[in-house]
């Protein structure tokens, strides 16, 4: 059987948040911030007010000034006094339509006085750098310190450095290189939108192009003095997430001008705002050093990242940023240190993307490693497979896993590789990176069970359709559980007071999870006395840690007179141990390393003195099918996964490892190497002639 | 001022401003099928028929559709079984919302070049981006329904 939502999905039928209309409903718009770093002198609403259409024209002063977000709470609603970036919210119109919305809060006059500004994370940490957050101390969920600079949100390491510095310069080989992973957007091809309803303290309804139900209502409960019970987030159809729609967004805002006009409050993002007022991913600057014996042994290595937080850290589910950005998990490295300094900058705020901060730490570490490769004069391949995790090993956290299968699955990438030829006259080149992603079994989410007419069942679910195929991973873990067939199992998302949780899809463990809360809700349907409806919840760590080894090889061709290139093929292998659904598996596969891809090569959020200057899709360039290159796919089955359905993790796998993969090809092809990304034909073309 | 044309083969009238985009106007009147990502022309997530030709309907002034014959998603697939069938059993989609455009720019390609191999597939649907699937099943899908006619 197909996925739940095809025929919905194909026939236009699926209701997104912008496709939802409710009775009286008004619309929202936001003038923001054409200032990187600002005090807010004036602003003048006069004329937005006088605009045909308008019910009224709101600023900070008008609605809660309370804070919001995720764990660090640094966020306003509507700048106060004071801008950060370039598209801030700084003052919003509610009016009859969108475009009434629109034009009027065009005619919003903000006046500011420029303050000097800073937009990468080593300018901000500097002595004398302008501070953005004069609070950063007393922010609820802060852990900065006060010896630290002002700017400075985390800074944060593991392990000894100066075990790791004496490694080093004891090493037979050593190599040292900075590396920058670049900003990039999530994607999503639908912009954030949302309609609040408030009727009153006791009933708020909201539909939010967001994956975390529970935790908006919780966000928006504690900035706009709400009991978070009060607010019901309404079930949805979400048009791609990719770790861009795990925030409040404009819930806050549309929440609070509902209260304010009496009336349900729409607003549907345009593209430009995604890409310039969104949470992308944080681009991050990484000094590397890795050392190795006359052998070929890793003896150590130091991985210093500088992450670009943006104007605000509320976005990633703890004010450290992406962990991801500075791990070293497939190796194993005697001497490790590491350092993540996580840094206001006057440029867009940042969030999490797919796996997050590992495709900026995996760039780096797998360029790194393949440029000690060839130090030692050793075939990256064998180096790698010289140093991969075995079992009994501890990664650099010092944990244990329940197995590495690295070996394995580089045998058998290595096994079905088959040389693609280069146009005559280009270059070719091989290139390989390595990732493992651990991911934990916590599960937290409910469902409930109702029999209907037939024999047949609905399975009501708060958790959010990502695009995943989830709903239907859902389904058939039932009917294989029950003994029944699919066709006879409804699936239904649900608001959130029908049942009592659902974390959000993330982590890459929504269909072990599901497998964990499907276990419990199938004994509690065999055993129940009644035809009555059930409700079965999991909420917790069953505290069993499993990983996944990917192997990519990618083959590339460079035109040696322009620099372009093009990709011949590009080989995923990976680890798995059961697929529930192999066709939803591939796509994760498929769809995680083209976007790897588009990010280490077509897409660049270009900014400049904080101003994001493609700031639509038609410069901000996604993949196409045209660009999609070649594919090959090799599961290596055998792994143990994760409870019953003993499942692996799929959804962030493939995407890491890409810019590092394609990056050794172009060295591999034109003994040039590249260490910031985007690749480009410019910048091959200029190493080569260099 | 006022729009006629014919939409999913039935007589459609609306009171349009004269920059209205077709987009909005269909979505306004309940076809929400059609969906806007980009709102500048290279996503093709609005993608809709007119006169048989796919175009992305959020840079298409409604007034030039004045007269036209115009078929979205939800018109193309309730008279195209084969169309929908072809997304359904493939599995084209994943977060669904480039579907719909998807699904236009297929129904047109089986117009124009029925007969198409896997290069011009993915040259002719190069304007309906994808950030999901990776496109190896919305080829799927299209190669299917060309097979189909
Ligand atoms: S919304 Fe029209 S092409 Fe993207
Ligand atoms: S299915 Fe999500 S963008 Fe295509």
């Amino acid at each position: 059987m197909s996925r739940v939502d095809a025929e919905s999905k194909a026939t236009g039928r699926s209701r997104y948040v912008a496709d939802i209309s409710l009775p009286n409903m008004v619309y929202a718009a936001v003038a923001r911030s054409t200032s990187a770093h600002a005090k807010i002198k004036k602003i003048d609403t006069s004329v937005a007010e006088a605009c045909p259409g308008v019910i009224g024209v709101f600023t900070a002063k008008d609605i809660s000034q309370i804070l919001y977000g995720r764990n660090l709470i640094d966020t306003p609603i509507l700048a106060n006094e004071k801008v950060r970036f370039i598209g801030e919210r700084v003052a919003a119109v509610v009016a009859n339509s969108r475009k009434e919305a629109e034009d009027a809060a065009a005619m919003i006059e903000i006046d500011y006085e420029p303050l000097e500004a800073v937009y990468t994370a080593r300018e901000a940490i500097k002595e004398g750098a302008p501070v953005i957050h004069p609070d950063t101390l007393s922010y609820k969920g802060s852990i900065a310190k006060p010896e630290n600079s002002p700017n400075m949100i985390w800074l944060g390491h593991k392990g000894d450095k100066l075990a790791a510095e004496l490694a080093l310069e004891t090493s037979a080989f050593t190599v040292e290189h900075s590396y920058r992973a670049h900003g990039v957007h999530q994607g999503y091809l639908e912009p954030q939108a949302c309609i609040a309803d408030f009727q009153s303290p006791e009933n708020v309804r909201i539909w939010l192009t967001n994956k975390a139900p529970y935790r908006v209502r919780n966000m928006v409960g504690d900035c706009l003095g709400i009991e978070p019970e009060n607010i019901v987030l309404q079930p949805i159809t979400l048009g791609g997430d990719f770790g861009g729609k795990g925030s409040p967004q404009d819930a806050p805002l549309c929440t609070a001008l509902s209260q304010k006009v009496g009336r349900p409050v729409k607003m549907v993002l345009h593209y430009s705002e995604d890409l310039t007022a969104g949470n992308p991913r944080h681009a991050v600057d990484l000094d590397i050093r890795l050392g190795a014996d006359a052998e070929g042994n890793l003896t150590a290595a130091m991985v210093i990242g500088y992450l670009n937080a943006g104007a605000y850290g509320s976005f990633t589910p703890s004010a450290k940023g992406p962990a991801g950005a500075t791990q070293l998990s497939s190796y194993r490295v005697p001497a490790f240190y590491s350092e993540s300094n996580r840094v206001y900058t006057n440029t867009v705020p940042r969030g999490n993307m797919r796996a997050p901060g590992a495709s900026q730490g995996t760039f780096a570490i797998e360029s790194a490693m393949d440029e000690l490769a060839h130090k030692i004069g050793m075939d990256p391949i064998e180096f790698r497979r010289k140093n991969l995790l075995v079992e009994g090993d501890k990664d650099t956290d010092g944990e244990h896993w329940i197995e590495h299968r690295g070996h394995e699955v580089l045998d058998a990438a290595l096994a079905a590789f088959t040389p693609v030829e280069a146009p005559p006259g280009w270059l070719y080149g091989r290139g390989m990176s390595v990732y493992s992603r651990h991911t934990t079994s916590a599960a937290s989410t409910s469902i409930r069970i109702t029999p209907v007419d037939d024999g047949c069942i609905r399975v009501e679910t708060p958790l959010i359709e990502t695009g995943t195929g989830s709903h239907t991973v859902l389904r058939q873990l039932l009917a294989d559980q029950l003994g029944m067939p699919s066709a006879k199992i409804e699936v239904v998302g649900v608001a959130t007071d029908e049942l009592p949780r659902d974390a959000g899809a993330g982590g890459s463990r929504v269909t072990a999870g599901l497998a964990t809360v499907v276990d419990v809700a199938a004994k509690a349907w065999m055993n129940r006395l009644r035809d009555e409806p059930i409700v079965a919840e999991v909420d917790g760590d069953s505290g069993v840690h499993i990983g996944s080894y990917i192997v990519q090889i990618a083959q590339v061709a460079v035109d040696p007179d322009t620099g372009q290139f093009k990709i011949l093929e590009f080989m995923n292998a990976i680890d798995v141990a059961a697929i529930i659904n192999p066709l939803a598996h591939q796509m994760q596969i498929d769809g995680g390393a083209l976007m790897g891809i588009g990010c280490a090569t077509l897409e660049n959020l270009d900014e400049q003195q904080g101003q994001v200057w493609n700031a639509n899709l038609g410069e901000y360039k996604l993949s196409s099918a045209r660009d999609a290159p070649p594919f090959k796919t090799v599961l290596v089955p055998g792994g143990i996964g994760i409870g019953t359905a003993n499942v692996k993790n799929i959804g962030e796998s493939t995407t890491p490892p890409v810019g590092a993969c394609l990056a050794n090809a172009i060295f591999d092809a034109t003994k040039r190497r590249i260490r910031d990304l985007p690749l480009t034909a410019e910048k091959i073309y200029e190493a080569m002639r260099g | 001022m006022k729009l006629s044309m014919t939409l999913n083969g039935e007589p459609f009238a609306a009171e349009i401003g004269s920059d209205a985009m077709l987009v909005d106007v269909l979505r306004l009147n309940q076809f929400t099928g059609t969906k806007e990502g980009c709102g500048v022309g290279v996503c093709g997530a609005c993608t809709v028929l007119v006169n048989n030709g796919p175009v992305s309907s959020c840079i298409y002034l409604a007034v030039m559709a004045e007269g036209a014959e115009v078929w979205t998603v939800e018109g193309l697939t309730s008279k195209d079984s084969d169309l929908l069938n072809a997304f359904v059993e493939k599995e084209g989609m994943q977060c669904g919302i480039c579907t719909p455009g998807q699904v236009v720019s297929c129904y047109a390609l089986g117009i124009e070049n029925p007969s198409a191999n896997e290069e011009e597939i993915r040259e002719f649907m190069a304007g309906n981006l994808c950030r999901c699937t990776g496109y190896v099943t919305i080829t799927e899908s299209v190669r299917t329904y060309l097979d189909s006619k």
